[in-house]
Formats: C-alpha cells, sequence, structure tokens
C-alpha cells in the first residue's frame, strides 16, 4: 500500500511540475476583463467594468473655459457627457485624433465622462492574478492614477484606475 | 395635467460655438458698424455680448433641457448652465455673466473625431 502511495505522489508531483513548467492556467481562477488602449504610443488599461461603452464617429463640442484636461462634450443619444484627455496626467504627449482615436465612456463612483484614445488594441479577459502591483518606480504624480500593471504583447502595461482619474480632477 | 415650462431663448454663435441665453435677460440687439451685439440686461451699465451670428429666438421646452456633465458643474463657474441638443448640435445655454468673462474661444473650437 505504501508503495501505491508513493507512486500516486510521484505521479502527482509530476503533474504538478508540467502544470507549472507548461504555464498552464486554472480555469478556476478568477478573471477580469480589461480594455487595451494606446496613448503616444504608449500601452494602457482600463477595467472592462468601469467602461460602458466605446464611440467613434461622434462629434466633441468645446466648452469655453473648462478647464484644460477636459476637450469638450457630447450628444449621447440625447444625454450630454464630458470628454477628458488623461494624457496631461500621465506625462504623456497628447495626440492628434485620427480614425482610430475612440472615446471610452467610463462611470466610477457616480461620475460618468469619455476618455480620450488613440486607438484600442485589445479587449480581453485576464486572470486576476496576472494584474501585478505597481512599480514602486513608477512615479509619484500617476501613483493614485495606475492600480496595478499587466504584461500585454511583451510590453508593460500600466492599468488606470478611473476613481483616481476622477479625484485627481475634482482636487 | 401641467403643462412643461418654456423659456424663450435667442440662439447665437460666438466663436463658432452655439450657445443661447435667455431671452428674459435680453434687453435689446446692436448692429452698428456691421458687428452683432447682443445688449444684456444689466443693474449698471449696459452689457454688450458680441457675437458672430444671432441665429434664431427659439422656444425651448424645460423637458429638452439638459444638465452638464458633472466634471463641468465647476467650471466655467456659472456661465453655462445647462445645454440643449437641437439637429445633433449641442446649444450651450449660457447667462448675461458670459458677457463680463474673458473666455478662451479661439483654440479647439469643435473637435472632430473622424471615423
Amino acid at each position: 500500500m505504501s508503495e501505491e502511495n508513493a507512486r500516486r505522489r510521484t505521479l502527482l508531483d509530476g503533474a504538478t511540475s508540467a502544470f507549472k513548467k507548461e504555464g498552464i492556467v486554472d480555469v478556476e481562477e478568477d478573471k477580469v476583463k480589461l480594455v487595451i488602449f494606446t496613448l503616444s504610443g504608449d500601452y494602457y488599461a482600463l477595467y472592462g467594468n468601469d467602461v460602458k461603452e466605446i464611440l467613434q464617429n461622434i462629434s466633441v463640442f468645446f466648452v469655453p473655459g473648462s478647464p484644460d484636461y477636459i476637450d469638450g462634450i457630447i450628444n449621447l443619444r440625447g444625454d450630454i457627457e464630458s470628454v477628458i484627455s488623461i494624457s496631461g496626467f500621465l506625462g504623456v504627449k497628447m495626440s492628434e485624433k485620427s480614425s482610430k482615436s475612440r472615446i471610452a465612456v467610463v462611470e466610477k463612483n457616480g461620475i460618468r465622462s469619455g476618455i480620450i484614445m488613440d486607438s484600442v488594441v485589445d479587449v480581453l479577459d485576464m486572470p486576476l492574478s496576472s494584474i501585478k502591483p505597481q512599480l514602486s518606480s513608477i512615479e509619484k504624480a500617476q501613483k493614485d492614477l495606475v492600480s496595478g500593471e499587466i504584461v500585454f504583447d511583451s510590453k508593460v502595461v500600466a492599468v488606470i484606475d478611473v476613481g483616481g482619474i476622477f479625484a485627481r480632477m475634482k482636487s | 395635467m401641467t403643462e412643461a415650462a418654456e423659456l424663450t431663448a435667442v440662439v447665437f454663435r460666438l466663436g463658432g460655438i452655439r450657445m443661447a441665453i435667455d431671452s428674459t435677460e435680453i434687453q435689446g440687439f446692436s448692429g452698428d458698424a456691421g458687428e452683432k451685439m447682443i445688449i444684456l440686461k444689466s443693474e449698471g451699465d449696459d452689457l454688450f455680448l458680441p457675437v458672430d451670428e444671432i441665429e434664431e429666438i427659439s422656444v425651448i421646452d424645460s423637458g429638452s433641457l439638459r444638465q452638464l456633465p458633472q466634471l463641468l458643474k465647476t467650471e466655467p463657474r456659472g456661465i453655462f448652465w445647462a445645454a440643449v441638443v437641437r439637429g445633433g448640435e449641442i446649444i450651450l445655454m449660457a447667462d448675461a455673466s458670459l458677457a463680463k468673462t474673458k473666455l478662451a474661444l479661439q483654440k479647439d473650437i469643435k473637435m472632430e473625431v473622424a471615423g
């Protein structure tokens, strides 16, 4: 019997080792939806839960006297929503609008707004464990705007905390 | 059944942007020397608001007034208090303080995200 147990143990150890080696993903693990997008050539991500819809081909109306980070307002099926640019907060250059530009309508803590993106790269489900804490090297000014980071397409991608962005605007 | 409140507003363009002011805040119009002016009611001297063009006098149903988004509620402080959508275009409802305020109207008047 003990020989049988030892054999089973060896088999289990072998399977566990192969599991780790081959990077098999635990299908039971909690997943999170992420919207990967670009700003000034860099990749960023938004939590899918925060994103209500992604718009294209929509006119943005400038509001005189509004803060620099507000691009304007849009008519969203009869409701008026603001459109913001987060480039300034992230310390990246604001890009020219192009045919790939999109507006992600996000909602967090009761605040709703559009966020201008240069392009949407992907919308994917990722294991929760793949979101790592932000690097300590991240600039202090951006710490409250980034909730973690992932590796996507061999690039480190900052996951944006929409709540942090809104809190920064209100302050 | 109560009728929805209405307001009569003067719709105009300023810096290419479509805006409107409640007619009860307007004293008159002036078109001297090719300039188009809206004269606004004021306790002191008349307030002159030079505009690009006066488009129409329009009756706006209060039900069609839309609140400005939360992120715009504090800035620009009190000048624009609501918006109306007409023909797919947004009209900003302004109050008389617009004439007293120097706003940057020249940059990025209307940004279009092309498809």
